[in-house]
């Protein structure tokens, strides 16, 4: 009985969850038994009642094609073994200039940090006022490169995760024992990158309390924190792809809805946030310290996003 | 046992036919037509299912919604008048085409 049910979950999982077709489903399922207790009472050992009536059933297209249900079904998009394996390769490309995007980003923050330290002391050189953004400008202009190819890249790949998809059974079972490779890999990444974050705070209390070295201090402190950040990108989207083809974690229509609306507020505010601190840099020249804009603007951007989410659950 | 092919024609005949015997259900009347054809024919689910499907749309059979005072989910089908009427219709040009088809094909001996 219990491979009946599991045969005709498995059949009906990719159709649409409409009234007449649970309704086919349960009929199906009704005559199904029937037939296999009248098979075992002729006789037949249990094995072969369950293959006849299995091998009775017949074929589903032609009930979709009565009930007007495509196949491949607009609402539900198959992904193959083929195509999950392709997605998470694609991300191991991709994140990797994501990751180190970011990393030129940060360092170019703390070269310019460094370089107000080092070199625009000396009077000589600080009619170049406008170079000491050079670091920074020269490093985020193929971050930005990176990022729209990579993004270009993962994103032509998962456009069918956008709608409604389904994992075919034999891509779960790859993508199943990937994630369960690469969880221990996850979890240890993310508990180093956090550890040296905190830890690097040990830098910036120690700039504060010796400033004749406090821009290198910094500046250090700075590289170690991308050095995290590289690590931490890698190992969660690596992870969140994995999560998202196995539909882990929350996709509730609410946590979507606070998806959009961060990513929207992302949209505007980093770009955003660029502009002010290449502006308040210049028009101040205080280079070494204006970076603290970025983790300001984070945790802020942390705490909006957590507060939507929040919102956006709770509302009905 | 007969290919579907050839017999596929004449399955919502055959269904309208047990049904005008009486209301009656997926199960019953797959069991009828396994018995009374000695297992040379075997309606598989799925056909039999949407040929149910087909049918009510074409208004030839309904849903008994009360099936002599049944208690079970199971749905029950019962012959409308047009049906009767199509089914009639069917036997006779059965009745024609089992006539055709003896005079033009014939076993040589």
């Amino acid at each position: 009985m219990d491979t009946i049910r599991t045969f005709l979950d498995n059949l009906f999982d990719t159709l649409p969850n409409r009234p007449d077709v649970m309704k086919a489903k349960d009929d199906l399922f009704d005559m199904m038994v029937q037939k296999y207790q009248d098979y075992k009472n002729e006789g037949k050992s249990e094995h072969e009642a369950l293959g006849l009536v299995i091998s009775e059933f017949g074929d589903i297209s032609e009930l979709l094609d009565e009930l007007d249900i495509k196949a491949s079904d607009d609402h539900v998009t198959m992904i193959d073994r083929d195509q999950a394996t392709a997605i998470i390769k694609t991300y191991h490309d991709n994140v990797k200039k994501v990751a180190w995007g970011v990393f030129m980003i940060i360092f170019g923050m703390a070269m310019v940090v460094m370089l107000e330290g080092v070199v625009f002391q000396h009077e000589a050189v600080r009619r170049f006022d406008v170079l000491r953004s050079l670091p920074f400008i020269v490093l985020l202009v193929p971050a930005i490169g990176l990022f729209i190819s990579a993004g270009m890249a993962m994103g032509a790949k998962t456009k069918d995760l956008e709608v409604d998809f389904h994992l075919a059974s034999d891509a779960k079972a790859t993508i199943k024992a990937s994630s369960d490779l690469y969880e221990p890999i996850y979890r240890n990444g993310i508990l180093w990158g956090v550890m040296t974050i905190i830890g690097s705070s040990i830098f910036f209390v120690i700039a504060a309390l010796f400033t004749e070295f406090g821009t290198y201090l910094v500046a250090f402190g700075m590289i170690v924190i991308a050095a995290a950040i590289w690590l931490l990108i890698r190992r969660g989207v690596i992870m969140g792809i994995h999560n998202r083809l196995l539909k882990k974690g929350d996709h509730s229509p609410a946590m979507k809805r606070a998806e959009k609306i961060t990513d929207l507020v992302a949209g505007i505010v980093f770009p955003l946030t660029v502009i002010v601190y290449l502006l308040i840099s210049f028009l101040t020249g205080r280079w070494g310290i204006t970076w603290i804009i970025w983790p300001i603007v984070g945790i802020l951007f942390g705490i909006f996003a957590g507060t939507v989410e929040a919102i956006q659950k709770n509302k009905k | 046992m007969i290919s579907s092919d050839i017999i596929r024609g004449y399955n919502d005949t055959i269904i309208l036919s047990i049904l005008k015997r009486g209301p009656s259900y997926g199960y019953d009347i797959s069991k009828i037509i396994r018995d009374k054809t000695e297992g040379k024919y075997i309606m598989k689910e799925t056909t039999l299912y949407t040929a149910f499907q087909r049918l009510e749309k074409q208004g030839l059979i309904e849903v008994d919604e009360n099936p002599m005072g049944s208690e079970t989910r199971r749905t029950y089908y019962r012959i409308t008048d047009r049906g009767e009427k199509h089914l009639e219709d069917k036997i006779t040009e059965w009745a024609l085409t089992k006539d055709v088809i003896n005079r033009l094909v014939k076993k040589e001996n």
